[in-house]
């Protein structure tokens, strides 16, 4: 048998060997003088280890642990709230999106409108030292997407206002409560 | 309470059960930073670090495992960030051994030889202590150590002959 590998004198020192590797193991060892000095040598690491004693922390940690988890975050308070929070916000956004949507795109169809109207004439002339001249094609007038929702939110009577309203504000209390609670269970 | 319910408690929310954790382990995992950073007060930061970590996954430890097995391992994952910044020690003669702050233990009881064995392994790569760590003092298998130290069980084997072989031959020019 070669000199024990590596992989052997681990196994070995570390119990892990099977039993038919072992047994070859165990005859070579008697054998050979070289892997019977390096496996003294790591044995001697062994014991050095196992003869390290425990260390003791100078203080103790808990009330350092407790203060930075209080001062780092707020673990799963902080992510509730800010979910109610961002569910809050864009149920706002999805419920206005169309009286938005309405009020940009008739200031845009304007802006655009009157930049067509100017465009459309078959010369621009623009006044330089050099008499530059150029002309532009006319541009179609842009045309807004509308958006068609099966309700017309825009009624105030409608009762979708009333329960919108009411959800948005439940997110809005719980979200806050959840703050507010959590800030004030530190330790 | 034992420490299995404890950790439970913790996983809900209860930051006094997590401290009631903190005391149980805190020299368990002072002893693993300690042994891998070699200074008192970097081995505190750490096992504070430590600690803090562990509160931010401790949903995740599976409540049959042993929560101080669970925490000793991500000290040796923190301690090696820790020591990925600082400058690899080689080892060229007694002077270029890392000094060890012995702190209160060290001045009253600790011997010549446990000084040598500390300062042995400082002067150890950081992966070489983590498989040492690993191995002999949290007395994990190959493949748990590769499982935490996310490398493969050829690479863990090889660090831990290594290390062995490193490690003796340090004390061999120390004593």
């Amino acid at each position: 048998m070669n000199h024990l590998t590596e992989n052997q004198l681990n196994e070995y020192l570390d119990g892990l060997m099977e039993a038919s590797a072992l047994a070859a193991c165990e005859e070579h060892l008697s054998d050979c003088a070289d892997c019977q000095s390096q496996l003294a040598v790591l044995q001697s690491v062994f014991q050095a280890l196992a003869a390290l004693p425990e260390a003791n922390p100078q203080r103790d940690l808990a009330p350092s642990v407790l203060k930075n988890l209080s001062e780092r975050g707020f673990g799963l308070g902080w992510r509730l709230a800010l979910a109610m929070q961002a569910g809050l916000s864009l149920g706002l956004l999805v419920f206005l999106s169309p009286v938005i949507t309405d009020r940009i795109t008739d200031h845009i169809a304007g802006i655009m409108a009157g930049w067509a109207g100017r465009l459309a004439t078959p010369e621009v002339r623009i006044p330089n030292p050099i008499d530059f001249h150029f002309t532009t094609p006319a541009i179609p007038l842009f045309h807004p997407p509308t958006l068609a929702l099966p309700i017309s939110i825009t009624q105030a009577n409608s009762p979708i206002w009333l329960i919108l309203g009411i959800a948005a504000l439940a997110l809005f209390v719980v979200g806050n409560f959840s703050l507010v609670f959590h800030s004030s269970s530190k330790p | 309470m034992d420490e299995r319910e404890l950790a439970q408690r913790a996983a809900q929310g209860d930051r006094e059960a997590f401290g009631g954790l903190v005391k149980c382990h805190q020299t368990g995992v002072y002893n693993v930073a300690y042994r891998m950073l070699g200074e008192c007060r970097d081995a505190e930061d750490a096992a504070q670090e430590t600690f803090l970590r562990a509160f931010r996954s401790i949903r995740t430890l599976d409540p049959q495992r042993s929560p101080g097995a669970w925490l000793k391992k991500i000290a040796v994952n923190v301690c090696l960030n820790r020591l990925e910044r600082r400058v690899t020690l080689t080892l060229q003669n007694e002077d270029a051994l890392p000094a060890i702050d012995p702190g209160p233990e060290a001045q009253t009881i600790e011997r010549e030889q446990t000084r040598q064995v500390r300062r042995a392994l400082m002067a150890l790569p950081p992966r070489y202590r983590a498989a040492i760590e690993l191995r002999h003092f949290q007395e994990l298998s190959y493949t748990e150590m590769a499982e935490t130290l996310n490398r493969s069980l050829s690479d863990i084997k090889s660090d831990l002959f290594r290390a062995r072989k490193k490690l003796a031959e340090i004390m061999r020019q120390t004593q």
